[in-house]
């Protein structure tokens, strides 16, 4: 086997390993038989392992590859290793919308709250998009204002949480990303989208690969730079959007994953995303399980520690790495 | 074997007693209306004013969600009720240990544990009632509706009447020309609580008078020295978060005893937990208690 | 008239016009919006007739007149520091918060104040302080500070890394600790409103000595702009200047960060637009970003005391709202 096969085989399982090990810890320990037993016929444990830990699992693998992936069209478009889909301010209209929504109508439910920040999420590319199409800059320019728009939300969303002190938990938590209370409901909506677009992704991955030679180069080779730089962008902001819908602001997961699969594949596209892939869906998973299990029953939002976990290994792998 | 014939007795017996004490209870709550068959006795909160009610009503709770530290709930409540376990924080209380209680009655916060709602009533029947926020009024209606649901409504309702009393005593002994402020500190900064906020709206029922403008609608309000230079309040009491606070830095610059507070020395330390926290009747009573106890000195 | 002196006279036109923006902003924050009803006149009389026993007056020496000292100074700093970062790292999104100066000291401050391990013992402008050495200090030694011919990409990524990382600890603090949430929220977003004197005394030492290192390092980073190589041909210490630009910048932010909390987006904005009147001159390019960050903090904290009156809006949060669509156009028009 190749050693990109061994890291793909490898990370798959590791992957199943976690996602076992979630289904048996928590505030109740349960043992692995009484799981298999319960994942196929059900039984006393049937909402705690069926209805609990099984949909929460699922949930953090589409969210973590729907971030990550979006991360890696980001980047490949943008060229700056500080793009990501936080950059381009997705989460940060997502984020704006769904918190003016929790503190302006905190009873609204968060049946709409998915509802709420796909519409920001959208509407702040949207900005973003009729500003390049204004002015048409370079893709340094739209990072500039990318990373404007979100620090310009952030601020949005601070200044609502101070004027309404006394909501700020909730919205605090929701920014930060949580797969607290998130079941079999908010796997549908996020389904269908994650099927299209990352197969989609895959699709641009050679043309994305030109586009990092430069534009000039991509256009002789013969890609419609314009049009592939809209499509990625569009895929990104969708993977992004319905991800920050689900499960709120989940940080970090968008910007490290590409760069973690980078380091260890090099940088063709095709070899980035399936492993950019993995990194998220890993990080997100052992997030979550960690969430539950460091002190139960005290729960912590997952995304607090997609960079604790995250980090180290970064900072480990930019330390060895030697292709500066 | 003799396991099962006892364990089928025993839930027989269950059922009887469980029969026996059927009051069905309908109570409207903010997810639409909940109907009790029977008397729920293993009862799980999520908030504190909960807990306080169902203190109120005699009836302990096997679990609350206490954020992992049991002196969360104020001394008053905690020696109404007996012993419980914790499910977690109050912001992501955990769904799993609250199953493992195999509870009876939830007893959730609209304002934190709305998007949970539908797995906590795959658990149990769920109340979802106002917490974060609440004032003292609204307090006292979400008392009256716990009470119903544990079927204790009358020895509340007996109970209610006593508090209403003793806060009308109180009321009688506080001077209403002085204006009052219960402030929050940190070493970041001041928060006053308005009127509407919990500790607020006790202080607004004793009568007394509040030195802010009454325009205001924020629970919370930050407050720079400038600003309470402005406020200026006869009273004021702080509940302090932090061990320093920016009250030490104030307390040394010239302005200082341009507040009334510095010349009468009318400034009182009281718990935050109290005040801030609990939001309940029994706290409630706590407050009243400790402002008419200063007044007499 | 020759060519040099006319571009020295419209800098000489635009420094001046900056300082009078700067300055009304300053007088105006002295009075304006109070409940005290506080006007022009006093601040006048302060200085012609100075009255201890008036208290409007006494609350423009006493409160105001740190705090709009204070505002302006760090605006200076952050504006300053962001253009030492741009130039060091040669990324135009660079600016002090990559440096993770603001989110180390926003982390140890949060976690002094829900009272985590030893921490609880020392007091929290101590903590903030060492927060922001450390979270720095790690950007800078992982990203390969101290090695020769090291790639500025690592220093962002660094960065990034360690950024992540300390905001995370923070807001799980935040979470934990809910009943102080909203106080620590507040600081977060960068707050002037418990500056004093001794805030004032504690800033300007740093800011001097900062400002000097800066200053030092002009004249390498001008060389730098046109690749490492060409500088290191030229005499330029490459590693050294790093390290004297890191060490400026680190002096700059930390200290502003433990007085005001993180006001973010000055040092991104303030090279921007430094740039865009000045050209790429860092002997004017570290003034003028220097004069924009202090005029814009300045103003930022004058329109935080106005916006929902009598509450503070955090100053840091106003330093965004109006930086930012300026911000955009600027480089959406730009020609550099």
């Amino acid at each position: 086997m190749s050693r990109y096969k061994q890291l793909l085989f490898g990370g798959a399982m590791l992957l199943l390993m976690l996602a076992g090990i979630s289904l048996i810890y928590g505030a109740q320990t349960l043992s692995i038989n009484t799981v298999l037993h319960t994942l196929w016929q059900g039984g006393e444990q049937d909402f705690i392992v069926n209805d609990y830990r099984l949909p929460r699992i699922l949930i953090a693998i589409l969210v973590g590859t729907g971030l990550a992936v979006s991360g890696v069209l980001t980047q490949g478009i943008i060229r700056n290793p500080l793009a990501s889909p936080d950059l381009m301010g997705i989460s940060g209209g997502a984020g704006l919308a769904a918190c003016t929504v929790l503190l302006v109508w905190p009873n609204i439910g968060s049946v709409w709250l998915p509802v709420v920040a796909l519409f920001g999420g959208f509407s702040a590319a949207l900005i973003i998009w009729l500003l390049s199409r204004w002015q048409q800059p370079s893709p340094a320019r739209l990072a500039l204002v990318g990373i404007a728009m979100s620090a310009f939300l952030s601020s949005c969303i601070n200044f609502l949480l101070v004027i309404h002190p006394i909501e700020v938990n909730s919205a605090m938590i929701w920014l930060t990303g949580s797969l607290w209370g998130r079941n079999w409901s908010y796997i549908w909506p996020l389904l269908p989208w994650l099927l299209t677009l990352v197969p989609f992704s895959f699709y641009l991955a050679w043309r994305l690969d030109l586009f990092a030679l430069g534009e000039e180069t991509a256009q002789a080779l013969g890609v419609d730079t314009q049009r592939l730089q809209i499509m990625a962008l569009l895929s990104a902001v969708a993977l992004a959007s319905v991800s920050v819908a689900v499960c709120g602001t989940i940080g970090f997961v968008g910007l490290l994953a590409p760069h973690l699969a980078r380091l260890l594949v090099g940088s063709r596209h095709q070899l980035v995303l399936p492993i950019a892939a993995l990194v998220g869906a890993l990080l997100v998973l052992s997030a979550d399980t960690l969430a539950r299990n460091l002190a139960p029953p005290l729960e912590l939002p997952a995304g607090v520690l997609t960079a604790i976990l995250g980090a180290p290994y970064f900072i480990f792998l930019l330390h060895r790495y030697k292709g500066w | 074997m003799l396991i099962k014939p006892i364990f089928k007795l025993f839930v027989i017996i269950q059922l009887i007693l469980g029969i026996s004490s059927v009051q069905a209870a309908t109570i409207e709550h903010d997810a639409g209306t909940l109907t009790l068959t029977t008397t729920p006795t293993r009862i799980v909160v999520l908030a504190f004013s909960f807990v306080d009610a169902l203190a109120v009503a005699g009836v302990s709770p096997v679990g609350i969600a206490d954020d992992g530290d049991k002196n969360r709930v104020i001394k008053s409540v905690r020696d109404h009720i007996g012993d419980w376990q914790s499910v977690g924080s109050r912001y992501q209380p955990s769904i799993e240990a609250i199953a493992a209680l195999k509870p009876d009655l939830i007893i959730a916060d609209t304002g934190r544990h709305q998007s949970i709602y539908s797995d906590l009533t795959r658990i149990a029947p769920t109340l979802l009632l106002k917490n974060r926020g609440i004032t003292y009024q609204e307090n006292l209606v979400v008392m009256q509706k716990i009470a119903t649901a544990v079927g204790k409504s009358e020895e509340v309702a007996n109970r209610l009447a006593e508090h209403k009393k003793m806060m009308q005593g109180l009321k009688q002994q506080m001077e209403t020309v002085s204006t009052f402020q219960f402030a929050v500190l940190t070493d970041k900064g001041m928060w006053l609580h308005t009127p509407t906020s919990y500790a607020g709206s006790v202080i607004a029922e004793l009568g007394l008078k509040s030195p802010l403008s009454a325009d205001n609608d924020n629970t919370y309000l930050q407050t720079s020295f400038e600003q309470l230079l402005k406020t200026n309040p006869d009273w004021l009491l702080v509940g302090k978060y932090t061990k320093n606070t920016v009250l030490d830095k104030w307390q040394k610059s010239p302005l200082w005893k341009m507040l009334s507070v510095a010349k009468s020395k009318q400034i009182i330390e009281v718990s935050p937990e109290v005040w801030s926290l609990a939001s309940g009747m029994l706290a409630a009573e706590q407050i009243a208690t400790a402002l008419a106890s200063q007044m007499q000195r | 008239m020759n060519m040099y002196l006319n571009t020295r006279q419209i800098n000489g036109f635009k420094a001046l016009s900056l300082c009078s923006v700067g300055l009304i902003g300053f007088i105006i924050s002295l009075y304006g919006q109070s409940d005290f009803l506080l006007q022009a006149g006093d601040v006048w009389r302060l200085i012609s007739a100075p009255d201890n026993n008036d208290i409007n007056q006494q609350i423009i020496f006493l409160l105001r007149l740190p705090r709009s000292l204070v505002a302006c100074l760090i605006g200076v700093n952050l504006g300053i520091a962001g253009a030492l970062m741009q130039g060091l790292t040669r990324n135009p999104l660079a600016s002090p918060t990559l440096f993770a100066i603001n989110s180390g000291a926003a982390c140890l401050m949060a976690l002094n104040s829900i009272g985590f391990g030893v921490l609880t013992h020392i007091p929290s402008e101590v903590a903030t302080f060492a927060g922001a050495l450390i979270g720095g200090l790690l950007v800078f030694l992982l990203g390969g500070g101290l090695q020769q011919n090291a790639n500025p990409l690592r220093l962002v990524l660094a960065g990034i890394a360690i950024n992540g990382l300390l905001t995370s600890l923070t807001r799980a603090a935040l979470i934990i600790a809910d009943d102080m949430a909203y106080s620590m929220l507040h600081w977060l977003s960068g707050s002037l409103s418990e500056v004093d004197w001794q805030s004032w005394s504690q800033l300007w030492p740093v800011s001097l000595l900062a400002f000097v290192l800066a200053l030092s390092t002009c004249r390498g980073l001008n060389l730098t702009a046109l690749g490492e190589q060409t500088a290191s041909s030229l005499g330029i210490n490459v590693t050294f200047l790093r390290g004297r630009v890191c060490l400026t910048v680190l002096l700059f932010t930390s200290i502003s960060v433990t007085l005001a909390g993180p006001i973010v987006f000055v040092g991104l904005i303030a090279p921007h637009l430094a740039r865009a009147l000045f050209r790429h001159n860092y002997f004017l390019l570290v003034p003028a970003s220097g004069l924009i960050g202090g005029a814009l903090v300045c103003w930022a904290d004058l329109l935080s005391r106005s916006i929902v009156p009598p509450a503070e809006t955090p100053v840091g949060i106003v330093t965004a709202l109006i930086g930012t669509p300026f911000f955009i156009y600027l480089v959406l028009r730009g020609k550099s």
